[in-house]
């Protein structure tokens, strides 16, 4: 397995048991089809992100092209 | 293949366990959260920090866990709602079979780019930035690193600043100083006297 999917089967475990997220994706908000569907849709142009990184750096998602990139939303809560 | 998280808005601040964690409301009280996560959970990974307007939830939707599998071409390839880390890695050993060959990294045919962009908006001001600031990582030896880091120096926001200044600094100690280099030169002539 891919170390960052170590990491993140580490982050996935810790976050789990959270009450607050195992209740949310009962709502139905996470329907995996639903959400391939919806905007940006699969197979559409990834919306560019203009951000900046830990150390200040600025970061253009359009930037990366010609490798693939895995985006991960998180937060700490 | 690089795998980013995008840290974002806080979906449950002053909620439950977290009630001592408040919604940041300065980026660098999210940097700061950022970076305490990555310390409790043990993670070395890439981070980007979603901005205060909530770029990322904007362009991706406002649930707190997704995973985008964007592809060399640019093209959204996989949407998983919740980043199970055993979906995610049948989504990317699906991608990995169906990688186009020979396509390079965008920045290495952008220095031209570089030069010729104009900063009319925010947007084309960060990404000439983040142009520059791949090349001044990359071509440590290119004879306009210096100016490039200059020009980071002195625009855009503070944190971007900071992180110039920084690499000026740690590049000006690096140089060699007169008082070294005289050293080095009398050292072995002392020797031969001896």
């Amino acid at each position: 397995m891919h170390p960052m999917l170590r990491s993140l089967s580490l982050a996935a475990a810790v976050a789990a048991p959270l009450a607050a997220q195992m209740e949310l994706r009962r709502t139905g908000r996470y329907d995996r089809d639903e959400f391939a569907q919806e905007a940006p849709a699969i197979a559409a142009p990834a919306p560019d992100l203009r951000l900046f990184d830990l150390s200040g750096r600025p970061r253009c998602l359009a930037l990366e092209r010609g490798r693939i990139v895995v985006l991960i939303g998180g937060a700490y809560t | 293949m690089r795998f980013v998280v995008v840290y974002q808005r806080e979906p449950h601040a002053r909620q439950l366990a977290f009630g001592s964690v408040p919604q940041p409301v300065a980026d660098a009280e999210r940097v700061a959260l950022a970076r305490r996560t990555l310390t409790e959970l043990d993670l070395a990974v890439d981070v980007w920090i979603d901005d205060l307007g909530d770029q990322s939830r904007r362009a991706f939707g406002d649930l707190p866990n997704w995973a985008i599998v964007v592809g060399a071409n640019g093209v959204i390839r996989h949407k998983l709602p919740w980043a199970d880390p055993d979906e995610l890695a049948l989504a990317i050993d699906d991608d990995l079979r169906w990688q186009p060959v020979g396509l390079r990294p965008a920045e290495q045919g952008f220095l031209s780019a570089v030069r010729a962009a104009s900063a009319q908006d925010d947007a084309a001001r960060h990404d000439r930035h983040a142009m520059l600031a791949w090349f001044v990582e990359h071509e440590t030896a290119h004879a306009e690193r210096w100016r490039w880091l200059a020009e980071l120096g002195g625009d855009g926001p503070l944190r971007q600043r900071d992180w110039a200044a920084a690499l000026l600094r740690a590049a000006r100690d690096a140089l060699p100083r007169p008082g070294v280099l005289r050293a080095a030169e009398t050292a072995p002539r002392a020797a031969e006297h001896e």
